[in-house]
Formats: structure tokens, sequence, C-alpha cells
């Protein structure tokens, strides 16, 4: 008697999705907990070596730092055209560029709401002349700021200090 | 007669490595490429602690200058230490030799408005190194 012939099953072919959503999972929460919000600061500021100040941590304040980037530009660079500024002393805050007066009032601002004792760190590119650096240390006084202290490279990672 | 008991050969339980491995994989490309080294940065404090109305200030008498001035526009590397014309190696000497005597002096940095701030880190960083902490900087 000749045998039946059994219909084929699709079961073998059937795909396994299991750890393909183990996969996505892990990846989704690898980006939520290393993602991190866009740099904003301007790129163009190369620190000068420090390394004998006490390194700079990030759980080391109580209260967050302020900083305040201040360089002097001869020439124009992609952060200066993109922020539509003539060359010159630039200072910023988070990559927003910002004018002394500009800074006066975001000073006396974050005194009003933080008190005087935020600490405030100057990242200053080491090519800027003193009184561009002594514009913005006068606008902390004014502001009545005492916690200044300038930023300085101890070690470079890939950022632009890197690669100057 | 009782029949044998067959042994499992395993072979229903075997886990198929090969989705695994290639997740692995993935990742250790995503976390090459993606990898960067955040800089080390250290802080110079600029300016002293708030004054307090009820400490009484320390008499100090003994003060240290360091003049800091643009060096493309005067020769010498842009330092002068009690002003005498010095090297980095030589201001770094000189710091020593005074906080050796008295890391309490004030040291008192003085900048010219063209110098690059570059020297003024130059020559904080040589206070904090040797433990002069009573700084003040002044602008020419």
């Amino acid at each position: 008697m000749a045998k039946k012939r059994q219909k084929r099953k699709d079961d073998g072919a059937a795909l396994d999705m299991t750890p393909m959503i183990d996969v996505v999972f892990q990846l989704i929460i690898f980006f939520v907990v290393t993602l991190k919000t866009a740099d904003t600061v301007n790129p163009d500021i190369v620190l000068e070596y420090g390394k004998n100040g006490p390194q700079l941590k990030a759980d080391e304040y109580k209260i967050p730092p302020l900083t305040v980037e201040v360089r002097h530009y001869w020439k124009p660079t992609d952060f200066l055209r993109a922020a539509k500024k003539p060359t010159g002393r630039i200072i910023s805050i988070n990559g927003g560029v910002l004018s002394l007066d500009q800074l006066r009032t975001v000073l006396r601002n974050t005194v009003a709401k933080r008190g005087q004792n935020f600490p405030l760190l100057i990242r200053a590119d080491k090519d800027t002349p003193h009184e561009d650096v002594r514009a913005v240390m006068n606008a902390c006084n004014e502001a009545g700021v005492w916690r200044v202290s300038f930023l300085a490279m101890v070690q470079p990672g890939d950022s632009a200090n890197a690669k100057k | 007669m009782a029949k044998g008991k067959k042994v499992s050969t395993g072979d229903g339980a075997a886990l198929d490595m090969t989705p695994m491995i290639d997740v692995v994989f993935q990742l250790i490309i995503f976390f090459v490429v993606t990898l960067k080294q955040e800089d080390i940065l250290s802080h110079l404090d600029a300016m002293a602690p708030a004054p307090d109305s009820k400490a009484k200030p320390e008499e100090n008498i003994e003060m240290v200058t360091i003049d800091i001035y643009n060096p493309k526009t005067q020769p010498g590397e842009g330092f002068l230490f009690n002003k005498m014309p010095v090297r980095y190696n030589q201001l770094d000497t000189e710091i020593r030799r005074a906080a050796r005597n008295n890391k309490g002096s004030t040291v008192l940095l003085r900048c010219t408005k063209d110098s690059p701030h570059s020297l003024l880190i130059k020559a904080l960083d040589l206070c904090n190194k040797h433990g002069m902490t009573n700084l003040a900087i002044f602008s020419l």
C-alpha cells in the first residue's frame, strides 16, 4: 500500500522572533540610558593645560555651575557664521551668543533666582586677550558672583582640543 | 524483553547562538563607533571666597607679584616675577621658593589687556602646584 504523502506543515519555516525582540529591548534601554543632548559648547575654544588644578567632577558642586565661554575671533569660523556675529569678543552660554549687557542680565537673573553662591566657570580660549576675560569677570563682580574659576585642560578627549 | 531506554541526545534543547552572536557584534560595532572620550578638565579659582564681614582679614605683608604681558609685543616669555623677566621654568622655581618661605603670601597677578589668557592659566596652575592659594588678579 502506498504511503499517504503527508502534507508539509509551515511550522518548520516559522521565524522565532523572541531573540529579536530581546535585542530590540536591549537597544532601546541602551539608547534611553546613554541619550545625551547635543553638546552645546563653543567648539572653537581651546583650553590651556592646567594639570595642577583640582579636577572637575560632575558631582563636585552641590549647586550646578554656570559656564560662560569667551573667545576672541580674528577670523570668522562656522560657529561665528552660524551665530551671525562679526569677529571680536564672543561670549556664550550653552552655545548661545550673548552681548556683555545680556550676560549682565543673565547673571543678575541667575543671582536673583539661585543666590550668589552658585559656581561660575569661565571657559576661555587660550589665545583670548585678558581684557575679554576681564569683561566677563567684571560682569560677575557687578552681579555679586564670587565663586569664579577658570577651566583648564588636564587631559584632552575627542573634542576640539585634541584635534588642535 | 524490556526496551532499552534511549539516551536523549539533547538536540531538542539546543540553543541557536547565531542571532545572539550577531547582536553581540552589532553592539560591539555600535560602542566602537559611538565611543567618545570626554575631556578631563580642572578648575583654577579666580576669585577669593565671599567676604565675610565677621572674619578679620589676615594681615599678610608678604606679597609676590607676577606680571603677565603679551610676549609678541615685548621680549621674553610673558612673565615678570617681582618685576624681573623670567621664563616659565624660572617662574616655577620662583613660586616654589616663595611657597617654601610662606604659602600664605599673597600672589598678585597683574595682566596687561592684550596678554593671552593661556599665560594667566599657566601662572595660576603653578600657584596651585605649589599651594599658593591667596591669589588676586588685576588688570593693567
